[in-house]
């Protein structure tokens, strides 16, 4: 116990208790009574002071009473606290968990019934800060001042700061209270950061003298360094942090891990969901579903296709047992490739589900977990976030390709007319770039760019010198804002390298991250990706392009290397949030690749690529929770609205190129977008408005895994769970001393009464 | 306990002797456990034979007895002389004393207001059956009730009238009744040795008091007893004295003073302290009693809020004291 103002009490012991008892006695003025006689009463009175000690402590005894009464006055006075977690001053960060596995109904809420994770971690921190020290209430000049301070982050796969530091307790209960649950996976990384952030920053303190002797003092914050005392985290996670190990506290900084949920906490989950349509029949529609299973037992369940609203198919699959995974000492390079799993993980059992469906048109297709033969969720499970998913499959339909070439290429239009499109335009650069301007070029999926580039002066380019959409470009490089002047290879301000490697060079990371160092007679392909969906299955073996673009990739680049050459990249990828191109430094006729069949399947397999999403699949509508959605919409799109799973609407005001950008997404489930103007390819078009449609699921193994973990490795350190009772709390004692005096006054008077009366 | 307010002084006979009071009195007579002689013909039975109606004895005739007493029927039959013997009444005397002190103008209602009615009472029963009443007060102070409380003279010890005798005589028991007023102390056992000493005749006494003599009370009873009186002790207590916590008790931090001697007490009235002297209470008076008892007096302890006529005619009846 310590008490804040000891001095205080001090001062108010010394006037009080000599007050007390000097009144006491000066009070002792006797009424005179007349009686008939004193005979018995001096008796009584003998017989009586017999026992004397302890009858003049009964006689005394409303003096003790009021002295004790006094002194619990006095204890409330001096603030009496009691301490239970460290000194005063500190500074606490509080992490709270709100991902998706966080929303597992496994803890108990004390009144035999279930609370998620959440609202049990909420409950403990609420009573950590209520364990905070608190600043006396008299001030400095009594007592002590420092007291605790603490914030509360909530974090998923983002990290929001709900309170930054602050001694005020109910706010931070307020903080923590308001933490809702999101639906969305863990990242622990960006919630430290957050936290390092707000700490105080490490001063520098100045010390001069000017010219007229006067002392100047100046205070220096340095970004990056923190000071002040270390901080003093504290999680509340189930555990389930696939990136703890790219999470490192200050050397200095405690870090405790207050585990919620239950190590039986099992859990059925729909990890995977995907809907494909088949190249050449675009009218069958293939849903994939991966589920997984992490009770150590086999189980069964229906999994339930639902397609715009209606139940569609039901399958029943079995789910093999999960298995514990013993803690294998790390041994090699095949551990060191795969996260370490953490203690008391399970490898689930895992199944998945195709269906096959005639469906022509666009199609919400959601697919829930059911307990076999039953509308119930499965039985035991702890999450129900994982038991839907939902895919928007857009309407079946075969690629508009527009081939740009100043001279008509055999080779590609052959290939090209030999694909099942539904349309193929071909077009010379001045068209291409006359429909760029005009807004026509959005209407095809993919471009086939020839040796050409579009205009730089055209608005709306992405920082690939491009604008958006997707893009085949062979025998021409584009190198984005750095470069100018259309198809004309950029005067690039990169210092070549004398190497034939990856030249660096400094300014041209802004563009597209490539750079054209103009002509190159003659290189062979030695090198290439084969996992890659455009090269699956090709063999660029022995390809040799007489005419062709030097190829290099500027530092930071982002672009991804599909094959290299002797004279640096010869395929790369670039990808963007809505710009997409496979740009290949020479074109085919230039080489002998043409030759080969292996061009053909490439050919076929970059336009499928670049055209999947647009097309055959659902995957760029397709979100978790906890990022953000991000689309562009036709240029001309207003009054865009957002209509949330809930039924929420929220007005979105979208750029001027028609980007939109909602979010970040707390739950799973179909959110529609909706505007007035023309509808893009894939949406939905109504009366003068149209609609697109994005799914936003969980499907992350790591938060459907939901059994809790009780160890945490971080970078530099094994954070080992403490125990479940985070702190006893800091209880401001001097309440109670005031009833205490108050039940002594009580007494007292009660003592009185009966000393009158009988 | 608390001193008596004036206002209780009884002014008048019909205060002490209400006609209600007489009325139910009228028919009692006094008796004695004992047979005294007596001095003059009256109402009561006598150790003497004499000249009664009722039959006692008869006795052999020896010469000079009166001849008009021979059983001339006993004479015919046995042709001896036998003298008839009769019973001889007499009257007794009542000898009633009060405690006049200080002490006994106490409590409420007053102790020596409820002494005045009942020795009053007592001696109009006396006095209507033709005995001898004499009243004695123990200090205390005489002078005329519509007098000023300072022209009261206090008594020297005694303050008595004798030798009342028929129901003429009530109305001076009575004035001698109002004008004792009670205040002052004395010795009870001086009042005891003057009282024995000035005694007339043998009968009944009635000591009225509290019985609370720091002296000690045990010498002045054994004089009065050693005289020949059928002595009854009523010891008469307020109600306060008997329950100091009760209703107009005492209350506090108080400094007692005794009306006598002026002695002083500090007391704290307390639950224990209550107790204690609730104890020693009924440990004086069962001593008394047991005093009593061993001398062949009877106590008998009353409250003065008791009504007159539930002393006289249910206590007093009952240990024999009026019939």
């Amino acid at each position: 116990m310590t008490f804040l103002t000891p001095l205080l009490a001090g001062i108010a012991a010394a006037i009080a208790v000599p007050t007390l008892v000097i009144l006491y006695f000066l009070k002792l003025r006797r009424r005179d009574v007349e009686i008939s006689t004193t005979l018995l009463w001096r008796k009584a009175i003998e017989d009586l002071q017999a026992n004397a000690p302890f009858q003049r402590l009964r006689r005394n005894i409303l003096l003790i009473l009021q002295l004790l009464a006094l002194a619990a006055t006095l204890f409330a006075l001096a603030q009496p606290q009691m301490k239970a977690l460290s000194l005063a001053g500190n500074k606490y960060v509080i992490l709270i968990d709100r991902s998706a596995s966080m929303g597992s109904l496994d803890e108990d809420d004390g009144r035999g019934g279930k609370q998620t994770r959440l609202e049990a971690a909420k409950k403990q921190a609420t009573v950590l800060v209520d364990s905070l020290a608190e600043a006396s209430v008299f001030g400095t000049t009594f007592g002590s001042e420092s007291s605790d301070e603490a914030m509360v982050i909530a974090f998923d796969s983002s990290a929001e700061v709900r309170q930054t530091f602050t001694s005020d307790k109910r706010a931070l209960k307020a903080a923590i209270e308001a933490v809702t649950p999101s639906e969305g996976p863990t990242s622990l990384e960006e919630a430290m950061r957050l936290a390092r952030a707000h700490a105080p920053k490490k001063i520098i303190e100045d010390v001069r003298t000017d010219a007229d002797g006067n002392v100047i003092r100046t205070d220096y914050p340095i970004e990056g360094i923190t000071g002040g005392p270390p901080l003093s985290i504290h999680l509340w996670s189930d555990g389930r942090i696939p990136d703890a190990d790219r999470s490192r506290p200050n050397v200095d900084d405690t870090f405790e891990f207050h585990p919620v949920g239950s190590p039986k906490g099992y859990n059925v989950g729909i990890t995977g969901l995907r809907a494909e349509r088949s190249f050449d029949d675009p009218e069958k529609l293939s849903v994939f579903v991966a589920v997984e299973n992490n009770e150590p037992l086999e189980r069964t369940v229906d999994v339930e296709l639902v397609v715009e609203g209606a139940s569609a198919r039901l399958k029943t699959i079995t789910l093999p047992a999960a298995i514990s995974a013993l803690p294998v000492p790390a041994s090699g390079a095949d551990d060191a490739a795969k996260p370490a799993a953490p203690a008391g993980s399970v490898t689930p059992g895992t199944g998945g589900v195709v269906f096959q469906l005639d469906r022509a048109g666009g199609a919400l297709v959601q697919v829930n977990l059911r307990n076999p033969g039953s509308s119930d969720p499965p039985a035991g499970d702890v999450l129900a976030v994982d038991n839907r998913a939902w895919v928007v499959a857009p309407a079946a339909r075969r690629l508009a390709v527009l081939a740009v070439a100043a001279t008509p290429d055999l080779y590609i239009d052959n290939v090209l007319s030999s694909l099942n499109l539904s349309r193929l335009t071909q077009a010379t650069p001045a068209q291409f770039n006359d429909m760029l301007r005009q807004g026509k070029a959005a209407e095809y999926d993919v471009v086939v760019l020839s040796k050409s580039l579009p205009a730089q002066d055209i608005a709306g380019l992405s920082s690939f010198g491009l604008p958006p959409g997707r893009f085949l470009i062979l025998g021409a490089v584009p190198t984005g804002n750095a470069a100018s002047g259309g198809s004309v290879p950029a005067a690039a301000a990169a210092t070549e390298t004398p190497a034939g490697s990856g030249a660096v060079t400094a300014g041209a990371a802004q563009g597209s991250g490539l750079i054209d160092s103009g002509p190159v007679k003659s290189q062979a392909i030695i090198d290439w990706t084969r996992s890659h969906p455009a090269l699956r299955d090709v063999s660029l073996d022995g390809i040799v392009a007489v005419e062709g673009r030097k190829m290099l990739l500027a530092e930071g680049s982002q672009a991804q290397v599909l094959a290299t050459a002797d004279t640096g990249p010869a395929i790369v990828e670039l990808s963007s949030a809505d710009t997409r191109a496979i740009v290949c430094a020479f074109d085919p006729s230039d080489s002998t690749w043409t030759f080969k069949d292996s061009y053909v399947i490439f050919m076929v397999g970059a336009l499928k690529y670049l055209g999947q999403d647009v097309a055959f699949g659902g995957l760029s509508r397709s979100i978790q929770p906890g990022s953000v959605l991000s689309d562009r919409l036709p240029s001309n799109a207003t009054d865009v609205e957002v209509e949330s799973p809930d039924g929420t609407r929220e007005d979105v005001t979208p750029a001027p190129d028609g980007r939109i950008v909602f979010g970040p997404l707390a739950r799973t489930g179909v959110y529609r977008v909706s505007w007035k103007g023309a509808a893009g390819t894939a949406d939905q078009g109504a009366s003068g408005g149209a609609a697109r449609y994005y799914a936003a699921n969980l499907l992350d193994p790591v938060e459907s895994e939901t059994i809790a973990v009780s160890k945490l490795d971080l970078a530099d350190r094994e954070v080992i769970a403490k125990a479940k009772a985070p702190a006893e709390a800091s209880k401001r004692l001097w309440p109670y001393f005031i009833l205490i005096a108050l039940a002594f006054m009580l007494v007292e008077w009660f003592i009185f009464n009966r000393k009158v009366h009988v | 306990m608390l001193r008596t307010p004036p206002t209780s002084q009884p002014r008048s006979m019909e205060e002490l002797l209400p006609s209600e009071l007489i009325a139910r009195l009228d028919p009692l007579d006094l008796s004695s456990r004992k047979v005294f002689f007596g001095k003059l013909k009256g109402e009561r039975r006598s150790k003497k034979r004499g000249q009664s109606v009722e039959f006692a004895d008869h006795r052999p005739y020896v010469s000079g007895d009166d001849i008009r007493h021979i059983d001339w029927n006993i004479f015919g039959r046995l042709d001896r002389l036998f003298l008839k013997l009769f019973l001889e009444e007499e009257d007794l005397s009542l000898h009633v004393v009060i405690d006049a002190s200080a002490s006994s103008d106490c409590g409420e209602p007053g102790k020596f207001l409820f002494m005045q009615k009942a020795a009053m009472a007592m001696g109009y029963v006396g006095l209507t059956n033709l005995n001898r009443v004499a009243a004695t007060a123990m200090g205390g102070l005489v002078g005329a009730p519509e007098a000023e409380e300072e022209e009261w003279r206090p008594v020297n010890v005694l303050h008595a009238i004798r030798d009342l005798r028929g129901r003429r005589r009530v109305h001076d028991l009575a004035r001698w009744m109002v004008s004792l007023h009670a205040g002052g102390g004395f010795s009870f056992r001086e009042a005891a040795e003057r009282i024995a000493l000035t005694r007339r005749g043998r009968g009944v006494m009635l000591v009225f008091s509290d019985f609370f003599f720091k002296e000690g009370y045990e010498t002045g009873l054994k004089l009065l007893k050693g005289h020949g009186y059928d002595v009854f002790c009523i010891q008469v207590l307020s109600p306060q004295e008997v329950d100091p916590a009760g209703p107009n008790g005492l209350l506090g931090d108080l400094r007692l003073k005794d009306v006598e001697d002026g002695d002083l007490a500090e007391v704290t009235i307390s639950a224990p302290l209550l107790k204690r002297y609730k104890a020693n209470l009924s440990a004086y008076c069962e001593g008394l009693r047991a005093f009593c008892a061993q001398r062949d007096m009877q106590l008998i302890t009353v409250r003065s809020d008791t009504p007159v006529e539930t002393l006289i005619l249910d206590y007093l009846r009952k240990r024999g004291v009026v019939k």
